[in-house]
């Protein structure tokens, strides 16, 4: 059993490396994580530091993306504002994840009127334009980074939720779930150590897409001051300040907006060469 | 027909009695309740706005009387009083509600108008050039921020070449225009914010087009149009468009909460003055009534652009209604 889930893995590895788009987006995602990881020692200035004299520059070669209007160093921003972006996408997913499984998989696997009760709640979650919902969440909460993470975790689950208890349906009713049932396992049991397993190759491919989709919400968040507050720096809020001085400054707008657009590219190019992948019918 | 619309209406209230229950559980949830605003702006809250949240959600009862109440005002449209200028909160968003309508239809008639077509198109030539070049479209449009893509057209299409306003509804002096200028002054001004607001859906929805066309073209019975010599056309349109629409009548309802969640960013940043931006401008001035009536607004609205869809569904498929 372990030996072919290996080769199963070593399978989608190499279709996956073979993949040359998928290869390039899981080398930004990499280049960036690392960026972010040891942004104090690439950052070649202190984020915060203000300075009068150097006021909104033009890129130059001491300030490869220019400065703002406040003198900060708009490279050594993005540095680490990539750390936030990539955090936030992050520990978001996670959240979505745990509740999505959870919910879904109660929903499939017990089916009856927990399963009614769950996907009634799925509709209502959905009926409520999300930003609406973030916006309300925030009002009580207050807009900062961990609560970010929560809230976009907590309003980003439902599809998760839908597409697992699907795998569900499908899932329970082969033999091996019965054959587990009649050895005596117990219901917890078989929902983590028998089904989700088999569930979790298209679980694993919407969360890829769910980092891309939730550094897009987060940076757009931040862009209208609901999310990661300044001085703090993330890539929604440097375009904030971008905003209104566009006619005078682009590179305020222009590379912190190219950053996200590549980094939520990369995920979405990495996820559909995952699903390609996976998808065994597919394969060849 | 009508016994069905009767039905799926009956299956949206529980639906409105969730979201009134979750709107209601996320303002007593936080610590403290409604009026422990954690903010980091509540400084400005005056003893006054905490007097009337107090008074508003009946604090001083148990929960489920609480509860009760609200739910009693909600179903009457009554949310309490503005804050900032003490006016209805239901008269601040009914002025807002048409605005908001006009972006999201004409939105929705762009999605509809330009995803079906090119979708179509690059699932009858898959693979071919334009099939590759649309590939290479829908992974842009879902993967670019909208908000920049807005800043960036604002600044070209209306600081650099003065083209295009980039914001409000109107000109300053409209009201001196004659009527037909009025009308084209206001389509004007609706032009960034519809290209925005309408750009993501377009990318997802043909894209869905595709693949559900594709779907349909390996169906049997578009063999036998085929083979009793129909035109190619007939067979894609009359044959197979007509399926292959089921599906996307569904996504498009499902992306109406997206529209209408993204008025809250796109009629922010061009200063369109729908719910959405009165939803942002009372996040800033501590405006919690508002920003409540304006969360349970946008869920009907959604709600009800739900019913349409399946109404719609129902309408083209026959097969719906018998269920």
């Amino acid at each position: 059993m372990k030996d072919q889930i290996l080769h199963k893995g070593q399978k989608v590895l190499g279709k996956l490396i073979r993949n040359k788009l998928a290869f390039l987006g899981a080398f930004v995602i990499f280049v960036l994580s690392f960026l972010s990881v040891f942004a104090p020692m690439i950052a070649p200035f202190n984020p915060e530091d203000q300075n009068i004299e150097e006021r909104l520059l033009a890129p130059n070669s001491k300030h490869i993306c220019g400065t703002d209007e406040l003198g900060r160093d708009v490279f050594s921003r993005m540095v680490f504002g990539a750390r936030v972006s990539l955090a936030v996408g992050f520990i978001a997913v996670i959240i979505s994840a745990i509740i999505g499984i959870l919910i879904g998989s109660a929903a499939g696997y017990y089916g009856g009127w927990l399963d009614t009760v769950l996907m009634r709640f799925v509709d209502i979650m959905l009926s409520i334009p999300t930003l609406f919902l973030i916006l309300m969440l925030t009002v009580y909460l207050g807009p900062n980074i961990i609560n970010v993470m929560i809230i976009i975790g907590l309003t980003g689950w439902m599809d998760l939720a839908r597409l697992v208890r699907a795998e569900f349906l499908t899932l329970k009713k082969r033999e091996y779930v019965l054959a587990a049932r009649v050895s005596g396992a117990s219901n917890g049991r078989i929902i983590f150590k028998h089904i989700l397993p088999n569930a979790l190759s298209p679980v694993f491919v919407s969360v890829i897409f769910g980092v891309g989709g939730a550094i897009l919400l987060e940076s757009g968040l931040s862009f209208l001051g609901l999310g990661v507050q300044p001085p703090d720096a993330s890539w929604g809020n440097i375009l904030t300040s971008g905003k209104d001085y566009i006619e005078r400054a682009w590179w305020l707008t222009v590379y912190p907006g190219l950053a996200i657009f590549i980094t939520v590219m990369s995920y979405n190019i990495l996820g559909e060469g995952l699903r390609d992948a996976l998808d065994p019918r597919l394969v060849e | 027909m009508t016994k069905y619309i009767i039905r799926r209406l009956l299956l949206s209230i529980p639906v409105l009695f969730g979201i009134t229950v979750i709107t209601f559980v996320i303002i007593h949830i936080t610590p403290g309740g409604p009026t422990a605003l954690q903010s980091n702006m509540n400084a400005k809250i005056s003893a006054d706005s905490v007097a009337k949240l107090r008074a508003l959600y009946d604090l001083d009862k148990p929960l489920s009387v609480q509860y009760v109440k609200w739910l009693w005002r909600v179903v009457r449209l009554d949310f309490g009083e503005s804050f900032i200028d003490n006016r209805q909160v239901i008269d601040k968003i009914l002025e807002r509600i048409p605005n908001t309508l006009l972006l999201t239809v004409l939105s929705m008639c762009v999605i509809f108008v330009v995803a079906i077509p090119i979708g179509i198109y690059s699932a009858i030539k898959q693979n071919g050039y334009f099939d590759k070049i649309f590939s290479i479209g829908t992974f842009l449009g879902y993967s670019i921020p909208t908000f920049w893509l807005a800043l960036l057209l604002m600044s070209y299409f209306g600081n650099y070449l003065k083209l295009l306003p980039v914001s409000g509804m109107r000109s300053s002096d409209a009201e001196s225009f004659p009527v037909y200028l009025q009308i084209f002054d206001r389509l004007w001004h609706l032009v960034l914010p519809v290209f925005v607001s309408a750009f993501g859906g377009v990318a997802s929805i043909s894209r869905y087009t595709k693949s559900s066309m594709l779907e349909v073209v390996r169906q049997d019975y578009i063999r036998t149009a085929r083979a009793k010599g129909l035109s190619e056309n007939k067979v894609i349109f009359k044959h197979a468009f007509r399926n292959a629409l089921l599906p996307i009548v569904t996504i498009l309802g499902l992306s109406l909460p997206g529209l209408i969640g993204g008025g809250f960013i796109f009629e922010t940043i061009f200063s369109w003055p729908g719910m959405g931006r009165l939803a942002y401008e009372s996040f800033f001035n501590f405006d919690y009534t508002v920003i409540m009536g304006v969360v349970i607004f946008a869920a009907i609205l959604t709600l009800i652009g739900n019913i349409i869809a399946d109404i719609t569904y129902a309408l083209v498929d026959p097969r719906i209604r018998y269920q």
